[in-house]
């Protein structure tokens, strides 16, 4: 987005107040993308606030031959994976524990009183199925599903093949599918 | 088998990623297999329901937070080169030398696909299978 470009060209002239213009346009799409890979909100919390100070010490770096948001989708991605390689373990154990989604309600977007209930069932019903999926087919899924990126912008972000992104999302929704249950 | 194939062109059908001439042939495909119609209808199932999943928002002190830890982070370093730097400076050679060392290292594991860490062999040999029938 142009709008990205003039706020990045901004800020590396020395205009700090451009990069805080860049968080608002951008934070809560990175921590929907994040959480939905981490599948909690408070390590959701955490790798996003990561996501933006590596933006800020990085920003020199981005060449802008692809869009802004790419470049950004990559970091959280590779946030979010390292994050859970680092804690060694598959956070869905403890949301099955806990018997409920780490997710704040004052964390979930405010919509429909009356439809609420059901589409919060419905999102921790969903998430928790992310969270049993192997990494690579719960990022691809998230990244066409949550975000809507095409499968060239996911093939860039993962650095993987535009064929090889078709054949994982294809897979993706078997799996996903299948974790779902009868509740499609 | 075929319908192997046809399954993984209705999935990138959903998501409007086949080119003109896929989109025919399975649309041709489908008005004659039961099947792949349930398949598509699945896939639109699968979409539907993400599409009532709540979007997950930063809370109002998000911001806050992450200045402090900006400034945090830019006085950290200073105060750290203030401390170090003369040492560095005399160290910058063996430094150098590590870093060297080091990017090579760093070099080989940016290459590495990241995803290739977490797939299982089943995984591998089925994602190779699926691509040998759709590509080849």
């Amino acid at each position: 987005m142009d709008n990205d470009l003039t706020l990045i060209n901004r800020f590396l002239k020395g205009d700090k107040e451009s990069f805080n213009s860049l968080v608002k346009l951008h934070k809560n799409r990175v921590f929907n993308t994040v959480f939905s890979i981490t599948g909690a909100g408070d390590i959701a919390d955490d790798v996003t606030q990561d996501v933006f100070i590596k933006v800020y010490r990085e920003l020199s770096k981005f060449k802008g031959n692809s869009a802004f948001t790419s470049w950004l989708y990559r970091i959280a991605v590779n946030a979010s994976l390292d994050e859970m390689r680092k804690r060694k373990r598959r956070i869905y154990d403890s949301l099955d524990e806990e018997g409920a989604i780490n997710l704040p309600k004052a964390l979930i977007e405010k919509g429909n009183p009356a439809e609420g209930m059901e589409r919060e069932e419905v999102s921790i019903i969903l998430q928790k199925a992310l969270n049993r999926l192997p990494e690579k087919y719960r990022t691809v899924l998230v990244l066409k599903e949550i975000d809507g990126l095409s499968y060239d912008d996911i093939g860039n972000i993962m650095k993987i093949s535009v064929n090889k992104v078709k054949v994982w999302i294809f897979r993706a929704r078997e799996k996903f599918r299948k974790q779902m249950g009868g509740m499609l | 088998m075929k319908c192997k194939k046809y399954k993984i062109m209705i999935s990138a059908y959903a998501d409007k990623e086949l080119n003109p001439v896929e989109n025919n042939e399975l649309l041709k495909h489908i008005t004659t297999c039961e099947e792949c119609k349930n398949e598509l209808i699945e896939i639109q199932k699968i979409k539907a329901v993400f599409s009532e999943k709540k979007k997950a928002v930063v809370d109002d002190y998000f911001e806050t937070r992450l200045r402090a830890k900006i400034e945090s982070n830019i006085t950290e370093k200073k105060a750290h080169f203030g401390i170090f730097g003369r040492k560095m400076i005399a160290g910058a050679f063996a430094f150098m030398l590590l870093l060297t060392g080091s990017f090579i290292q760093l070099s080989k594991v940016d290459n590495k696909n990241n995803f290739t860490d977490y797939e299982d062999e089943s995984d591998t040999s089925f994602d190779q299978e699926i691509y040998d029938i759709y590509y080849y």
